[in-house]
């Protein structure tokens, strides 16, 4: 996460911004003068977004509940709630005068909180997206015991707000930010500015609001998680090296003084569990690899690591073979070794791989690499289709043959639903990192989805395809509207891995006939990566389109262009709506 | 000379943020009550130079 001064984060904010260039509008609610987190907010989401515009709007002072409901009207704005003491009892805060918190009022200011703490739950229901955070500043010293020691009413205080956070962290579209990450990079001595409290109703230091702030950001505009992992054997999944002492004496244990490989190896079966590629690349012996991996010890299902390279060749040679069996860029893959020159022959090659060192001598510095990984991978929910890729990718032979008599063959179904379910984030999640069948490259963010999903104009299908080798699960979307007899597309996106099955000629089918659409019009925009919807176009129009959106053309010249359809397909209207009639 | 009277967006945020950026930039610690009638740039700078020395 990026550090700013007040000083730099003036400088990003004060940057021109390009007319007509992205707009991202964060709404903050908060109970003191946002004053300079509102700055480091703005900042923080201009150096998120280079050359986008980014507009902070904030509530009422003194009324985060009230400024959470205001926020919740704000369609399409991403909302950021801080909760501190003082929101949930003003006898907690500084600027009061109240009286100091004796014990005769615990009682009551437990009720209070919980009461303030269900009024905001009520208020964050109502909302979009939301990044929660707090409090993150200290209890005063309310407590009848010495300072070392807590008592039972600040316990239950911190009770009441954890249980709060743990129930609207399973709440679609709500974050929660961490409070260990918070200690990591704003340690709580240094949080509470006291003069500005008093002076101008602002509780934070600069670096805490800094802090804060880009913790935010990071918590509301997450990154796209990284996809695959490649991993080195020799003394990095397992300690030895293969070739010298053999299968049975390489170690991951802690009797054999080999428990951080075994660490390593649990934290790589984990991220498999939940649809992360895992593969290895090393410079073996590959009979011996293969019998490595069979022993019935690993902490890693062997199942999980597909593709295996095993070879004396170089390991750029290797991960470019992984990368093509997966099918994804480089950019997506975290590449992991113990040998400082194995990570710079992989990184000169691959550049945009993520290179990180296994620290097989420095037992600290796996904590670090664990916490590194994690960031890389972060994602909101583990979906089915990830748990199915790697089984899925194993039994691809590669692109399918493309004859009508093979793919009639596949007893293939196509499930199209137009279902609206905020919940089922796997649509957004494909909108989001699908490059090659994707029809302009647009990203949106959750916000913006929500709302579309809100809106009774428009339509979602979301497509999934099984057949007899097996179910692929969600692969496809599409999003748009119907007016006047046109079909109207503006996000459509198909996974690489449903390529060769005719699913996008089965989806544009059946929207035409589910809209009794006379014309079709696609936003359409060319880009260095969706070359197979500039294919696709090209078979229906005869030429390759223009490249000038939108691409229009009437359903009688696509069903003149269209292949045989070989697949059974289903509809689930439930959730159409005004959107498409049928 | 800069001051409230002449730069029209010289408001009571902007009044804090810029006491804020001269306590960071500087490494000291602005008292705010001490500053508040503090509004233009003389009157800032003599109050720096005296906290500073």
């Amino acid at each position: 996460m990026q550090r700013l001064t007040l000083a730099k984060a003036l400088d990003l904010i004060n940057q021109p911004v390009a007319e007509g260039a992205p707009h991202k509008a964060i709404f903050l609610a908060c109970g003191f003068t946002p004053l300079h987190l509102a700055t480091f907010l703005k900042a923080h989401g201009r150096a998120r977004f280079p050359g986008s515009s980014v507009e902070i709007e904030s509530g009422l002072f003194d009324d985060l509940a009230g400024s959470l409901e205001r926020g919740a009207a704000q369609a399409g704005a991403e909302c950021v709630a801080l909760i501190e003491w003082a929101d949930l009892d003003a006898r907690l805060g500084l600027r009061h005068a109240g009286g100091w918190p004796a014990p005769s009022l615990f009682p009551d200011i437990e009720r209070e909180v919980a009461s303030r703490l269900e009024r905001i739950s009520a208020a964050l229901g109502q909302t979009a997206v939301v990044a929660v955070a707090g409090p993150t500043l200290p209890l005063p010293p309310v407590g009848i015991t010495g300072c070392a020691q807590d008592t039972a009413f600040e316990l239950r205080l911190r009770s009441l707000v954890d249980e709060f956070l743990a129930e609207v962290a399973t709440r679609p579209g709500i974050r929660v930010v961490s409070q260990q990450e918070l200690a990591l990079v704003s340690p709580l001595p240094g949080r509470l500015d006291l003069r500005l409290t008093l002076a101008a109703g602002f509780p934070y230091t600069l670096p805490h609001a800094d802090a804060l702030a880009g913790l935010l950001i990071e918590t509301l505009y997450p990154g796209e998680p990284k996809k695959g992992l490649i991993t080195d054997a020799d003394d990095t999944l397992w300690l030895g090296i293969l070739g010298e002492v053999g299968v049975e004496n390489i170690a991951w244990s802690l009797e054999k003084h080999a428990q951080p490989q075994g660490l390593y190896q649990q934290f790589l079966g984990a991220l498999a569990e939940r649809g992360v590629l895992t593969a290895i690349a090393s410079k073996n012996d590959a009979a011996l690899v293969q019998s490595a991996l069979a022993r019935n010890d690993l902490l890693v299902p062997a199942s999980a690591i597909f593709p295996v390279e095993a070879n004396w060749g170089p390991k750029s040679a290797s991960v470019g073979r992984i990368l093509q069996a997966w099918n994804i860029g480089p950019k997506d893959v975290v590449f992991v070794d113990d040998s400082p020159m194995e990570l710079a022959e992989v990184s000169a090659a691959y550049p945009d791989v993520t290179c990180l060192r296994f620290p097989a001598k420095d037992p600290q510095a796996l904590w670090d690499l664990f916490q590194q990984m994690r960031r890389l991978f972060g994602r909101q929910q583990i979906q089915e289709e990830d748990r199915i890729r790697v089984a899925s990718l194993r039994s691809d032979a590669g692109p399918l043959p493309t004859g009508d008599d093979f793919l009639e063959r596949l007893q293939g179904k196509v499930v199209i639903d137009f279902s609206k379910d905020p919940a089922n984030t796997r649509s957004f999640e494909l909108v989001n990192k699908t490059n090659q069948f994707n029809l302009n490259g647009r990203r949106w963010t959750q916000g913006e989805w929500l709302a579309m999903l809100n809106d009774p104009q428009q339509f979602v299908a979301t497509v999934s395809y099984e057949d007899k080798f097996g179910p692929l699960g969600k692969i496809a979307v599409a999003t748009g509207r119907v007016k006047d007899g046109a079909l109207s597309i503006d996000t459509w996106v198909l996974s690489c891995r449903a390529f060769s099955r005719r699913i996008e000629h089965h989806t544009l089918t059946r929207l035409i006939a589910h809209c009794s659409a006379e014309r079709v019009v696609l936003d359409y925009h060319p880009n260095a990566r969706n070359g197979p919807v500039r294919d696709f176009l090209e078979q229906i129009l005869e030429s390759p389109p223009s490249g000038n959106s939108p691409v229009e053309f009437t359903a009688v010249l696509y069903a003149a262009h269209c292949p045989a359809l070989p697949h059974a397909v289903v509809v689930n209207e439930v959730g159409i709506g005004e959107a498409v009639a049928s | 000379m800069a001051s409230v009277d002449t730069i029209g967006t010289w408001d009571s945020v902007a009044h804090v943020t810029l006491l804020s950026l001269i306590g960071e930039e500087f490494a000291i610690d602005i008292d705010f009550e001490e500053f508040a009638g503090a509004t233009s740039f003389p009157e800032i700078l003599e109050r720096v130079r005296a906290v500073t020395s």
